[in-house]
């Protein structure tokens, strides 16, 4: 196993798990106060978590790339291959909680300037989240088994 | 360059679309046969089966990638080997479900054809 997956891999997950678990407190806080002009600094410092959690997330994504083509049996790949259907369900559930916010901010009248910043790092999530469409999709998974052995095939 | 029916009706239904960007989306996928790794971003959820998803942008209608098509392939290592499986509009597409519905329908005929031929 390399250093990064060794030393680094699991601190950043585990950051990544508990800046996420802060999030969902803190949006609730900001939606029951959404009308008062002093919920403004919650937002921004829900919106700075957002980014911080997607920058650890991309180191996490990068290992997993790494490590794709390592084989199943291989100590890195038990370690990386749990993983991904979790990372799957913070990236997705982050990006449900900031759209969520976003059209309430919206319906508040909150300024169109902070939304857009908003805006902004929810596409970086929804980007990210399309490279995760097929975890978990089994059937999707043995049709590629088989496209990939016809393919193999018919270079026999 | 080997296109499936599957894949080369897609393709026509997306250029007869945006015709102006017909051409650009050729030459993408000539790039992409001869260097299928330089192009778009790798699935996760395939395992090792290397898959990738492109982004595709008509700037001749003034459509941008992110607002775009996808369009996935498969690629087979050694030797080198590329499937073109969907092409589609996103816009068509935006929940989830539907649109790995699709991919899935689309694997399928390739996977008929392919067993046809």
């Amino acid at each position: 196993m390399d250093t990064l997956l060794d030393e680094e891999y699991f601190p950043l997950l585990e950051k990544v798990r508990s800046v996420s678990s802060k999030i969902a407190s803190q949006t609730s806080v900001i939606r029951e106060n959404i009308s008062r002009w002093r919920v403004i600094p919650r937002i921004i410092a829900v919106e700075v978590k957002f980014n911080y959690i997607y920058s650890q997330i991309v180191q996490i994504d990068a290992v997993i790339e790494k490590h794709m083509d390592c084989s199943k049996e291989s100590p890195c790949n038990k370690v990386v291959n749990p993983v991904i259907p979790e990372l799957k369900d913070i990236i997705s559930a982050s990006a449900k909680e900031q759209q969520s916010l976003i059209e309430l901010e919206k319906k508040a009248g909150i300024s169109s300037y902070i939304i857009s910043i908003q805006e902004k790092t929810l596409s970086k999530y929804e980007d990210l989240l399309e490279n995760y469409m097929f975890v978990g999709d089994s059937e999707a998974n043995e049709l590629m088994d088989e496209l990939a052995e016809l393919v193999s095939q018919s270079d026999r | 360059m080997h296109l499936s029916s599957s894949f080369r009706r897609q393709l026509d239904k997306i250029t007869k679309k945006y015709p102006k960007d017909k051409e650009s989306v050729n030459a993408l996928l000539k790039d992409i046969s001869n260097l299928p790794f330089s192009k778009g971003d790798r699935e996760r959820g395939f395992r090792e089966h290397h898959v990738r998803k492109v982004r595709v942008g008509f700037p001749q209608h003034k459509i941008s990638k992110r607002d775009g098509a996808r369009l996935c392939y498969f690629v087979q290592r050694d030797p080198q080997v590329v499937v073109f499986v969907s092409i589609y509009l996103k816009s068509e597409y935006k929940d989830e479900k539907k649109e790995q519905s699709y991919v899935r329908q689309k694997m399928i005929e390739i996977i008929k054809e392919s067993k046809s031929n």
